[in-house]
């Protein structure tokens, strides 16, 4: 009986956090797209074909989708560059938009020894566009290991990095702290005539009251 | 009777270990402004000087210089009697001196004239014209009127009469563009306005053209053109004037034997001079294809009488140059030679119009002096005849601060004096009979392009040096040199009550040659150059090199010159890119520090020279390679036969190679043997749009055995970095110098920690936007990505108001100018310089770390950035960090401000983590101070105090052997040296540390315990037998 609750709660569980997921991503599918980049890999020598594609999403977010390879595109015209590189793993992003190619490379020996590669793409963008594409595959502790003989699986991650505005000076906040203290000022309430010169008040009277007795005391001894 | 001997071993040792302190701690004191510091102001090297004796024959030295600078040097000692620095964009072009009163005129669209009490230096008027859309290249010229005070000045495309204080012209004349004016004739009632006239399609050749302009109503009376295929400046023509004579264009037109003079402003007749009649002998035509004019004095309108100039020119392979004079015969024009000279390795240069003393005010020296510059110095002046008037003569070596290129000839009192000036940039005052300089100025140091400091070996004591004499071997055993030492000090303590007990004359007198900032007490060629350093590594050489071919090694202690060295190649002076300390003398090994200079001959390719560190002496050639615009930097290993650190010299252009230095097999070897490639990045230019990395590429291993200076390894590029579209390069900055970091990271108030993200081959680029604003990008070098990226939309960069950037650890700090302004979804701007602090770190959660164990830029690790931004009390001119050996002492950051300041400023106060609001608990157990908006500008903070330092471009700083110590150094126009403690003088004793009190302290408890002994162990016994 144990057994059969706790599938049950598991099959609950499993469907509450996949029907979750599931409506994450039809949320983000519902934000409009500000650029899409094609993604090919380089498959076979001096052929770049399409594994997926990176919609840059609106609110600074990236989602990757792997393509078929029967629906791939292959790319052609690619620069002699970025095919001449025998120690680099070379992948091309284009851009859907502008049509502007990244050429990016990670050092081939980093997938050495694995079925499953990392990849990252690091996409930066400023307020007209993608700007700048970074690329990522591999660990570096792989180059210790024998070569490369078949392309690996990639597991990719694409991430969207915005050019920020700088910072500048808080002349506001400054006002509301004390530097002697740190904490922010309270502007202090306006004091009464005694409380602000009670110090200079006090003595005087304690000197008025007790002083004048003694002298007269010693004057009268001394008679 | 065990404990007795026990106590009178520790008393001594208690004695020796005092006395070992005896010499230790000289000059550490936190408070010793102007002794542990040194200053120097500067002028830069004079462009123009003229000097000027006046009707109560006081002499005035007033000179333009190339740092921009207008300066008043006192005759009799060359000190600075006042100078005014005028702005970087803002260029000299013109000096006059009439009376008491100094003439300059600057800029170029945007011109300014100004008036100067030549006395003071203080400014009597000025007038500055607006830029105009039609103003030509190089237009520019000033003059006083005759008997007046006003100015005739050539400003933007005007030509202006202006009175003083003027709130506007007395006349403006529009020039229209017609021509690059560049020099006035100044008469009793007219001007000439003489330039290169604009070239059209009618009129492609060059020529000069005239204008005559009334002074009085600024109408023009005529205006022409004249000698054809000339242009201003150039050798085959002069402009000479004269009060009484006028003013004439002398010529020769290409190709042709005829010299031509034209009288300004008159049409005809226009005289022919033929060589023959000049210099009073047959020349071949060749000989007179190739003859010069120049001019001879450095301010004609001072000139009362004849006008003179120089005719050079080649017979039987000799060159000769004569002084010509202009006289007139009733009508008729005549030349006439005054004196001649073999010029092959001299030059010649007029009085100016000095005063000639002996024949009181109304008559003027016409005087012309002769400067012999090969080998040593000679020099003779002339007056009307072949007979010189007065001599000289002193030793020189032109390889301290190379030939002489210009000479100046005035009067101090009743003797003649001459100036000269070295291409090095030595400005030395001669006297008739002397053999040596009057005074001299080094100003070679104001035109210092990089600066190093080299440790020199720490004093080794007498019984090591005899010991070196006699059997070095000895010095090999480190029980040998410990036995020497305690000899050593034996030896001093046995001195020790001789010399009071060191309570006179404790302060030992720093005994470096020429300690005094007085350059007439310094000798021109320091006779001792330092060799050994302190205890402490306060006394270092600090070696610069200089664009104007000068090495120069100066005691960071004092300043004292310990030597120079002038490199040229083909006779012109090499400008120096960068300087290295290619190897680095072993302790008691024979082995000398060696210095590598990267530098450029007049062509552009680059050079390459090694001398001894120590001493200055060249060793080897000067090596030109055939490789024009390189960067320089260090490579990870060294030449195996020399123990040489290997240089890189990246070639830029389309295909860049990478040369190395020393260029031998040994060296080409171990650069292959390196574990890793080297990589480099090109494009790091004001106006790139382009980053690029490069890898070098090794050769087959036979290309490496026929090694040469010309070989280099190819490259293939790794990666490119391009700006957005709409940006530039404004600057770029990398670390400087090996990096040392104490603390890997941040102990936060919960004990916690933050890992500092520290990448050594961090670029940081701030590029210009078409947009508006700067964009700021840190980029890896090695693998070209880009980890952080910002932009200040309001923020701007110009020559006045450059972008600053200074690295070090995980830190950037970066200075510039910000407009006010709003941004859309950030905070409004506030006008003024902002400097902004951004701190890298691993990840923005504390105790997480990068999983690798070593640092790869081949690794995707994004640091996480926090930033913030403060208020800069003033415009800063250079930027810098203070350095200590291990980096446990915090890092002041140093300023170097416009108001010739050197600022320093804690390092917790560029802290981005200063708490905004309240702090928590956790922050104020951190000791994060409190955010304020803007930088203080704390008198006390200021590490030049007193003196003025203009011209801060570099900021360099170097630890000592004191980790609670750096020394900085500043340097640009003018230099100064201190050192500071950011975190206070923690492993020093305090000035007010008594030696005295702990000696008699320590031998008072010694006699104490000596006479307490015998007493205690007495009541012990009686203790026991009670």
């Amino acid at each position: 009986m144990r057994g059969v609750r706790a599938v049950v709660i598991l099959a609950f569980l499993s469907t509450f956090l996949s029907s979750i997921v599931a409506a994450e991503l039809a949320e983000q599918i519902t934000i409009p797209t500000t650029d899409t980049f094609d993604v090919f890999h380089n498959l076979e020598s001096r052929e770049f074909v399409q594994r997926g594609e990176i919609r840059v999403l609106q609110n600074e977010t990236a989602l990757y989708q792997t393509i078929a390879a029967k629906d791939s595109s292959k790319l052609v015209g690619v620069g002699e560059q970025a095919l001449s590189a025998d120690q680099y793993y070379t992948v091309v992003l284009r851009s859907q938009n502008s049509g502007a190619q990244y050429a990016l490379a990670a050092r081939r020996c980093r997938l050495n020894g694995e079925k499953k590669v990392d990849e990252t793409f690091v996409l930066h963008e400023t307020d007209s566009g993608v700007f700048r594409v970074d690329y990522d595959a591999g660990k570096g502790s792989n180059c210790l290991k024998g070569s490369l003989d078949d392309v690996p699986t990639f597991v990719t991650k694409a991430l969207i990095k915005r050019r920020v505005q700088g910072p500048t000076p808080q002349l506001a906040v400054a006002a509301s702290i004390d530097a002697s203290t740190g904490k922010e000022k309270v502007p202090e309430p306006e004091k009464g005539f005694l409380a602000k010169y009670w110090y200079y008040l006090v003595p005087l009277v304690l000197l008025l009251l007790l002083g004048g007795e003694e002298s007269q005391q010693e004057g009268n001894s001394r008679r | 009777m065990l404990g007795g001997h026990s106590l009178t071993r520790a008393a001594l040792a208690a004695v020796l270990a005092a006395s070992s302190f005896s010499t230790a701690v000289q000059g550490l004191f936190p408070d010793e402004a102007g002794r542990i510091d040194w200053y120097r102001a500067q002028i830069g090297v004079p462009k123009s000087i003229v000097a000027h004796t006046q009707e109560d024959r006081t002499t005035n030295i007033l000179a333009i210089t190339d740092r921009n600078v207008l300066a008043s040097l006192k005759p009799d000692s060359g000190e600075i009697a006042w100078r005014q620095i005028f702005d970087p964009t803002e260029r000299i072009n013109a000096l006059k001196v009439r009376g008491s009163l100094a003439l300059t005129h600057s800029g170029g669209s945007e011109a300014h004239v100004r008036v100067w009490d030549a006395q003071s230096g203080a400014l009597a008027w000025g007038f500055s014209q607006p830029p105009s859309p039609s103003y030509k290249a190089n237009s520019g010229a000033a003059e006083f009127l005759r008997k007046s005070q006003d100015v005739l000045a050539v400003v933007g495309d005007s030509l202006v009469r202006l009175s003083p204080n003027p709130s506007k012209p007395v006349w403006e004349l529009a020039l229209n563009g017609t021509a690059s004016y560049k020099r006035l004739v100044v008469q009793e009632s007219v001007a000439f306005v003489i330039g290169d006239a604009v070239r059209t399609k009618r009129q492609p050749k060059p020529r000069l053209h005239v204008i005559e302009v009334s002074l009085k109503t600024g109408l023009v009376k005529q205006q022409y053109d004249v000698g054809t295929e000339q242009a201003l400046g150039r050798s085959s023509n002069v402009v000479v004037e004269s009060n009484e004579y006028g003013g004439y264009i002398v010529w020769r037109d290409d190709k042709n034997i005829v010299w031509n003079v034209h009288r300004l402003g008159m049409q005809e007749p226009m005289w022919d001079i033929y060589h023959a009649k000049l210099v009073q002998s047959e020349l071949m035509p060749v000989d007179m294809l190739t003859s010069t004019l120049g001019e001879l004095d450095a301010d004609p309108g001072l000139i009362a009488d004849k006008p003179r100039f120089t005719l050079t020119y080649t017979k039987d392979t000799k060159v000769k140059t004569i002084v010509i004079e202009m006289t007139h015969a009733k009508d008729k024009l005549e030349l006439r030679k005054v004196v001649g000279f073999r010029s092959d390795s001299a030059i010649v240069a007029g009085s100016g119009g000095a005063t000639l003393p002996s024949s009181g005010a109304s008559q003027t020296e016409r005087a012309v002096v002769a400067v012999r510059t090969s080998g040593d110095i000679s020099w003779r002046t002339y007056a009307n005849s072949k007979t010189p008037t007065h001599s000289g003569e002193f030793a020189y070596d032109t390889a301290t601060y190379g030939p002489v290129t210009a000479a100046t000839l005035y009067y101090a009192g009743s003797e003649p004096r001459v100036l000269i000036q070295t291409s090095g940039g030595l400005v030395a005052a001669l006297a008739p009979g002397s053999n040596a300089p009057v005074w001299f100025r080094d100003e070679s140091l104001a035109h210092a392009t990089d600066m190093t400091f080299l440790e020199l070996p720490a004093p080794a004591s007498s019984a090591e040096h005899a010991a070196k004499a006699t059997d070095p071997s000895i010095l090999a055993s480190p029980m040998s040199r410990y036995v020497l030492r305690w000899v050593e000090t034996a030896k001093s303590l046995a001195a020790w009550p001789a010399s009071g007990f060191g309570l006179f004359g404790g302060a030992s007198s720093d005994a470096e040659p020429g300690s005094s900032s007085q350059s007439t007490l310094e000798a021109l060629v320091p006779t001792t150059p330092l060799t050994e350093g302190d205890h402490f590594g306060f006394r270092k050489l600090s070696i610069f090199g200089t664009s104007t071919g000068v090495v120069a090694a100066l005691s960071s202690q004092s300043g004292a010159r310990s030597w120079t060295h002038y490199l040229a190649d083909n006779g012109t002076a090499v400008a120096i890119d960068r300087v290295f300390i290619s190897r680095r003398s072993q302790p008691l090994a024979n082995t000398a520090s060696l210095l590598t200079v990267v530098g450029r001959t007049g062509h552009g390719n680059a050079v390459v020279a090694t001398l001894d560190a120590l001493t200055g002496e060249l060793l080897g050639d000067i090596h030109v390679l055939p490789f024009k615009k390189v960067k320089a930097f260090e490579l990870p290993t060294t030449e195996s036969a020399t123990e040489q650190q290997l240089l890189g010299l990246a070639t830029t252009g389309s295909e860049p190679r990478l040369a190395i230095w020393p260029a031998t097999a040994d060296a080409a070897k171990a650069f292959c043997a390196l574990p890793e490639p080297v990589f480099f990045d090109l494009g790091a230019s004001s106006g790139s749009s382009q980053l690029r990395g490069y890898r070098a590429e090794c050769p087959a291993e036979a290309e490496l055995d026929a090694w040469k200076e010309s070989s280099a390894f190819s490259t293939s590029r790794s990666w490119t970095f391009d700006l957005p579209k709409g940006e530039v390069l404004l600057a770029a900055s990398e670390y400087r110098g090996a990096q040392t970091t104490a603390l890997l990271g941040r102990v936060l108030g919960d004990r916690s920690v933050l890992y500092k993200y520290i990448n050594p081959h961090l670029v940081t680029l701030a590029s210009r936007r078409d947009a508006g604003g700067i964009g700021i990008y840190f980029v890896d070098r090695v693998s070209g990505r880009l980890l952080y990226s910002a932009v200040h939309e309001t923020a701007s960069a110009s020559d006045k108001q450059p972008f600053l950037a200074t690295q070090s650890e995980n830190r950037v700090i970066y200075q510039f100018w910000q407009e006010s302004g709003s941004v859309e979804g950030a905070q409004p701007r506030s006008k003024g310089y902002v400097t902004v602090v951004a701190e890298m770190f691993e990840s923005d959660k504390p105790d997480t770390r990068d999983e690798s164990k070593a640092f790869s830029s081949f690794d995707l690790s994004l640091p996480h950035v926090i930033t913030t931004a403060f208020m800069a009390p003033e415009p800063a001119t250079a930027l810098g960090v203070t350095r200590t050996g291990s980096q446990i002492t915090t890092r002041d950051v140093l300023f170097g401000l416009s108001s010739g300041k050197l600022l320093s400023l804690p390092d917790q106060m560029f802290d981005p983590r200063r708490p905004k609001k309240a702090p928590t608990k956790d922050e104020q157990a951190e000791g994060l101070m409190p955010y304020m908006p803007s930088l203080p500008l704390d008198p006390k903070r200021v590490l030049s105090h007193g003196n003025v330092v203009f011209g801060i471009a570099h900021i360099k700083s170097a630890p000592t052997h004191l980790e609670s110590t750096s020394l900085v150094a500043s340097y640009g126009l003018d230099l100064f040296f201190t050192h500071t403690s950011p975190s206070g003088t923690f492993d020093q004793l305090s000035p007010s540390f008594s030696k005295v009190n702990l000696v008699v302290t320590t031998l008072a408890l010694v006699i104490g315990c000596l006479l307490g002994g015998p007493m205690v162990r007495r009541k012990l016994t009686n203790q026991a037998w009670a």
